[in-house]
């Protein structure tokens, strides 16, 4: 069985946000309801202002406080992958697991829209989900949080599960310049311009994720809460570039 | 007694507790019906527990506070409160179905909630334990509500009493649990969390219990004049933990705990420092327990510092935003939405309702 992981290059990331709009038409989101994100983020005062930007997909932990947090088994690990998946057939929309989530990967469905206008209401949803976009993507396995959700439960990417969890049996790496792994390979790590992403499995030791972690020391995001995350950075050995959200006393 | 010829000083109460129940409810349904949860001003963005879980919070710790206090009376022979231990028994049952209706609201899928948690057995989560214990708590008060407060000669319910105190223990320990172990939130992350929510639910439980009583009169009030000398020293003790966790919040650097400016600077943290002083000094001083009037203040003003404070708690725990960028600049910013708070009004109004039925139907003093 594989433990999928991704490993992220931060000094080639040149946030361009393909990765993001790619999961946003392979998963049907919702404007804002960004699955795989570019976070931006500034530091300072103009002139002096620091503008960074990092890539936030969800980290499918190991030990995931969201599987702790949530009381039905909703959010649970997947031992074949690794994968964190939320089964909507359990989800009791209570929001624990967001709550619970240290990287703000999850999204809540019934609220008001992040982004206006409301396509909900454009495209209103038939035969329970929330909304009908005028393209949908084929796959729908909500056991899994794959497709377009219902009313009243929790969403956050899957790895693309239901492209990856059909990769052939023993593959190292999902690799889009790879034709017999390329169509199952995360839409986030096949459109990136600058190929900052790589998908394999970190219980491979041929896996190229693994060689990359290990030569250029990939380091995981907040290790101190536990989580410990199957998404690595790599950033020339620092950590990943995300600035305290406090403000900077000056002396 | 039949009930023909028992106290109706409630059925005003009660006919006040329905008729706000139904108005404020039609409300709410009619904003869910057209709106769903998007009435609510919570947000993916961060703020995702909002006044709903709130108000539910608050009723259920203050609930099962005020079965602790009955069981200070029945369990633990606490003369004080032994003849205050019917009116908390039954202030307990009200404020539990106040507050489960206001996390009923909140949910997304409620009726799934009835039987997927109890039968998937997620026995990592605190969420499953504080169900099962909610449930164990739930079946007590009823058990007692039917042997015990309907039935004006039976005994005292000793082991009943026994088990839903063990059960409203585990009720707040482990709801404390889910706010307390979130290791990525340190206004929560704190090993003293739970007994500061312990005592507030206990001081909780008994301000709406004494209050209850000063306003029914008679040995009921002497009743509770004699034991506001117990909220004292929870005053107090709630008053530490708030100073406490505001000092070591202001003073540190730690990311998340900058929340603290914004609480420290709100006119409500001082509204609800200043209400617990002034609680304090009423009942910690012998005159002021033997005035009714000042007694009654003194409840009041317990119940609104401790309905800010658990405010402030769930909301500001959520404030620091948790990798959002530029979606959001700085602290989230929230306030309830108009749904929001009748929501509510509506829970107060249910849980005023119950409360009034029993005061009118039962004889809840001692």
């Amino acid at each position: 069985m594989a433990k999928w992981g991704m490993v992220i290059d931060l000094d080639k990331c040149t946030g361009c946000q393909a990765c993001t709009t790619a999961c946003a038409m392979e998963n049907n989101r919702l404007p804002g309801e960004n699955w795989q994100d570019v976070l931006f983020y500034h530091e300072g005062k103009y002139p002096n202002v620091n503008m960074k930007w990092f890539p936030r997909p969800c980290m499918h932990c190991e030990n995931p406080s969201c599987v702790s947090a949530c009381p039905t088994k909703a959010t649970y690990k997947d031992p074949d992958g690794g994968y964190v998946l939320i089964d909507w057939n359990k989800c009791i929309g209570c929001k624990a697991c967001m709550v619970a989530c240290p990287y703000g990967v999850r999204f809540y469905t019934d609220e008001k829209p992040l982004v206006q206008p409301d396509v909900r209401s454009v495209f209103p949803g038939k035969g329970g989900r929330t909304w009908d976009p005028p393209y949908r993507a084929p796959q729908d396995d909500p056991t899994r949080g794959v497709g377009i959700q219902p009313h009243g439960v929790v969403s956050k990417c899957t790895f693309c599960y239901h492209k990856t969890s059909t990769a052939p049996k023993g593959v190292a790496d999902l690799d889009e310049d790879d034709p017999k792994t390329k169509e199952h390979t995360p839409a986030c790590v096949r459109v990136c311009p600058p190929k900052a992403r790589y998908f394999g499995d970190l219980d491979n030791p041929a896996s190229k994720v693994n060689k990359l972690i290990a030569d250029k020391r990939g380091v995981r995001l907040l290790d101190h809460t536990g989580n410990k995350p199957q998404v690595y950075y790599l950033s020339g050995g620092a950590g990943p570039a995300v600035p305290s959200s406090r403000e900077t006393n000056k002396a | 007694m039949s009930a023909a010829t028992l106290p109706r000083a409630g059925s005003a109460g009660f006919a006040i507790g329905v008729v706000g129940f139904l108005v404020t409810g039609a409300w709410v349904i009619w904003q869910l019906m057209t709106q769903g949860h998007a009435a609510y001003n919570t947000t993916s963005n961060g703020l995702m527990w909002g006044l709903p879980i709130v108000t539910y919070d608050f009723l259920l710790m203050s609930s099962c506070g005020a079965a602790l206090t009955a069981a200070l009376g029945i369990v633990f022979g606490v003369k004080d409160f032994e003849p205050l231990a019917r009116r908390a028994t039954w202030i307990a049952l009200a404020l539990l179905v106040g507050g489960v209706l206001a996390l009923f609201l909140e949910l997304g899928n409620p009726i799934r909630s009835l039987y997927a948690i109890p039968l998937n057995f997620q026995v990592k989560a605190p969420l499953f334990w504080k169900v099962l214990a909610v449930g164990v708590y739930a079946l007590c008060l009823l058990l007692m509500a039917a042997n015990w407060i309907a039935k004006r000669d039976a005994g005292k319910p000793g082991g009943v009493a026994t088990i839903g105190a063990i059960a409203a223990l585990a009720v707040v320990f482990t709801g404390a649990l889910m706010f307390a172990t979130l290791s990525m939130r340190p206004f929560w992350h704190s090993g003293e969390v739970p007994v500061m929510i312990l005592v507030e639910a206990l001081l909780g439980g008994m301000a709406f219990t004494l209050l209850a009583a000063q306003l029914a009169g008679g040995t009921d009030a002497q009743a509770a004049g004699h034991a506001a000398r117990w909220v004292a020293p929870l005053a107090f003790l709630t008053l530490l933990f708030v100073a406490g966790r505001a000092i070591v919040g202001l003073a540190s650097n730690l990311d998340g705990l900058q929340v603290w400016n914004k609480v420290v600077g709100s006119v409500w943290f001082w509204i609800e420092i200043a209400f617990l002083v002034v609680a304090l000094w009423l009942t910690a001083t012998a005159a002021n327990r033997a005035s009714g009037g000042m007694q009654t203040l003194a409840m009041i003003l317990v119940i609104v510092a401790l309905a800010i404070g658990k405010y402030e708690f769930v909301i500001a725990g959520q404030l620091v935003p948790l990798f959002k960028g530029s979606w959001v600049h700085g602290l989230i910013r929230y306030a309830p939405s108009a749904t929001e708070w009748v929501l509510a009004a509506m829970s107060a109004f249910l849980a005023y309702a119950v409360y009034a039925f029993g005061a009118s139907r039962f004889r809840l003093g001692g």
